[in-house]
């Protein structure tokens, strides 16, 4: 066997081992993959986690039991919230009067079952009680949570009925201003204004301490009309400004209400505000040709200005060919940043 | 961050930007008005000093030669019934896009100044470019039509739709290669294609890359060629002799020089191994020569 020969044979060992290594890479590539590394770090929700917090849960639980078994309420009876015999009476938190003036506006919710205008028979009527007024009281402010809570729920409910295109409203969104959906904000309206008089009324007594002219009635009166009023004066402005033709904002409208609005740092070209729509897609690292000749794995472009990682090799490699403006699905102008920051750089250097 | 490769940062001057920027620097006060009112005004660019360049570096001992895309531009605006008032380097200065892109803005708002005066003197109503930077330079950042309601125009969209007629010598395949700044930057695609359709017996191919994701011809606003840019540029040219064209066009004198250049130190050194059997020309120099042709 002659030297050649003997370089052919060792080739084609090399080649054959290096085609099952990528066999075997291939085989076993979920094994070795950095994503399935990943995802078994930490533990599961079930069991691991739930038997854990149900352990803890119920400890705690059983502590609350003994206590209360054993030990006597420190406090007294109950508070009665119409009771009325301190004056003038004791409030709570101002953030939780809404929920005081709920239990103060419910009634007595009883069925009048008028038996005496049978004739001949002589019955009395008949005052059945549904619910005393301290449980229903009690009830609208589960009511009210409840139906912050349902919200979203209801709302797609509604849209299926109306519109059964309108039912995949979780993938498309739905409108957000005001002026788009006068409907949604009057009554966002009128959940407001409802519990700015519930907090109102809540505090009735007091106020009628200092304005007598100002009684109870007159504050049921303007707790039950003044939330219609305001959403419909809402509703009414709104739909008067639709029908005016007002448009969605466009990007440079929203940037200078953007900088009118914020003083203590103030953009200063539309291409920054822009920068910061930036998802790290690296559709503009794909396509930059300046990267696919010189920078390898490292010419991130986008991605590295908007964490600020760039060490000007960006800037001056660039070619300003705008590929990276063209392929972005945020539009955003780089070459305007690259424009402006070698300016910045050169200004006193030129001449 | 440990890089490997070495990064040129440097600018270089290349011969053509020192004079350009010697001209900016020198203020004019005198003012000037055309011998009689034109309505369109056309701007040849920066193509002189271009010439200047290539004849007195060693650059390109090709035989680019770029004042002729000024002269084919004026031949076929005649040809379409417009007679344009020739904003040459006598009157007019350089559009200072290489300068606003080197981040020379003193020299750019020089340029820039002098421009706009001159402009407002003339008093044409339309400003057309053969050259892609200029088109963009005007167009955006002078803000010709906001400013002045000048509307600018690249040669064209001129051209398009004026009932014009070529012929071609042979029957050629010929692929355009859109430039940067009057592709992706102002939009404009289908005028040059349009343009090319018209010649008969030409056959147009569109290459691999083309309209929103054409390759760049590698050095914009000659801030540097170096072998970085010059792989871009070869990528360009082998996308061209995959796609078995005779003649690529472009719309940009840049490229032209550029492609021009690269094709030449090709011829230069054979030994490399890199060939490339095709020429590149300027939109302009091609429709020119079949208008002869036809004539």
């Amino acid at each position: 066997m002659n030297e050649d020969d003997a370089v052919e044979m060792i080739y084609e060992h090399q080649e054959e081992q290096q085609s099952l290594d990528t066999i075997n890479k291939l085989e076993h590539r979920e094994e070795h993959s950095v994503l399935e590394a990943d995802m078994v770090k930490g533990e599961p929700l079930y069991p691991h986690e739930v038997t854990r917090d149900s352990v803890l849960s119920l400890y705690i639980i059983a502590l609350f039991f003994y206590l209360s078994a054993f030990i006597p309420p420190p406090l007294h009876e109950a508070a009665d919230p119409t009771a009325g015999t301190a004056f003038p009476p004791p409030l709570p938190d101002w953030y939780l009067l809404w929920a005081f003036g709920c239990l103060k506006v419910a009634w007595d919710i009883q069925i009048l079952i008028p038996l005496s205008s049978i004739p001949f028979l002589g019955l009395n009527d008949i005052h059945l009680f549904l619910m005393t007024a301290k449980v229903w009281g009690t009830l609208v402010q589960g009511m009210i949570i409840g139906l912050v809570v349902a919200v979203p729920f209801l709302d797609r409910a509604i849209g299926a009925l109306i519109d059964p295109q309108y039912g995949d409203v979780i993938n498309r969104g739905h409108e957000r201003r005001p002026i788009e959906d006068p409907v949604r904000a009057a009554i966002g309206v009128y959940g407001i204004a409802l519990v700015i008089m519930l907090s109102v009324f809540s505090v009735n007594a007091n106020i009628a301490m200092y304005y007598p002219q100002v009684n109870t009635d007159v504050l049921s009166q303007l707790t039950l009309w003044g939330p219609i009023g305001c959403a419909l004066i809402t509703y009414i402005f709104l739909d008067r400004r639709r029908s005016e033709g007002a448009k969605p904002l466009t990007d440079e409208e929203r940037f200078d209400l953007y900088t009118d609005g914020i003083t203590d740092r103030r953009m200063q070209r539309i291409y920054e505000f822009k920068l910061n729509r930036c998802y790290q897609c690296g559709l503009c690292d794909d396509i930059c040709p300046v990267r696919d000749m010189e920078g390898e794995n490292e010419l991130n472009i986008i991605f590295n200005t908007f964490q600020n990682e760039h060490d000007g090799v960006a800037m001056w490699s660039c070619i300003t060919c705008g590929m990276c403006t063209a392929v972005c699905p945020q539009n955003i102008e780089y070459i305007d940043y690259v424009l402006e920051q070698r300016a910045l750089t050169t200004m006193g250097v030129s001449l | 961050m440990n890089r490997t490769k070495p990064y040129s940062r440097t600018i270089p001057h290349p011969l053509f930007e020192r004079l350009i920027v010697e001209d900016a620097m020198n203020e004019e006060k005198e003012s000037w008005k055309p011998e009689r009112p034109h309505e369109y005004g056309y701007f040849p660019g920066c193509v002189d000093f271009m010439d200047v360049e290539v004849k007195f570096t060693h650059l390109n001992k090709g035989d680019a030669d770029h004042a002729s895309i000024a002269a084919a531009s004026i031949k076929l605006l005649n040809y379409a019934d417009i007679d344009p008032l020739i904003l040459d380097m006598n009157i007019f200065k350089c559009s200072g896009h290489d300068q606003l892109w080197q981040g020379q803005l003193e020299v750019f708002d020089a340029l820039k100044e002098h421009n706009m005066r001159r402009l407002k003197e003339s008093g044409i109503k339309i400003i057309t470019c053969s050259c892609a930077e200029c088109y963009r330079t005007f167009a955006v950042d002078y803000d010709l039509p906001g400013t002045l309601g000048i509307k600018v125009e690249h040669i064209t969209q001129t051209l398009q739709g004026r009932g014009l007629k070529f012929k071609a010598p042979e029957g050629v395949t010929v692929a355009y290669h859109d430039p940067c700044r009057l592709g992706r930057m102002m939009g404009e695609y289908e005028a040059p294609r349009d343009l090319i359709q018209l010649v008969d017996g030409a056959t147009m191919v569109e290459l691999e890359n083309n309209k929103e994701r054409a390759l760049c011809c590698g050095v914009s606003s000659m801030m540097y060629c170096n072998d970085a840019t010059k792989a871009v540029r070869r990528k360009r040219l082998d996308q061209g002799t995959d796609a078995g064209i005779d003649l690529m066009l472009g719309g940009c004198p840049k490229c032209y020089m550029h492609m021009q250049c690269m094709l030449n130190e090709e011829r230069m050194n054979p030994d490399e191994g890199h060939h490339h059997d095709y020429e590149m020309m300027d939109l302009m120099q091609f429709l020119v020569a079949c208008l002869e042709e036809e004539n």
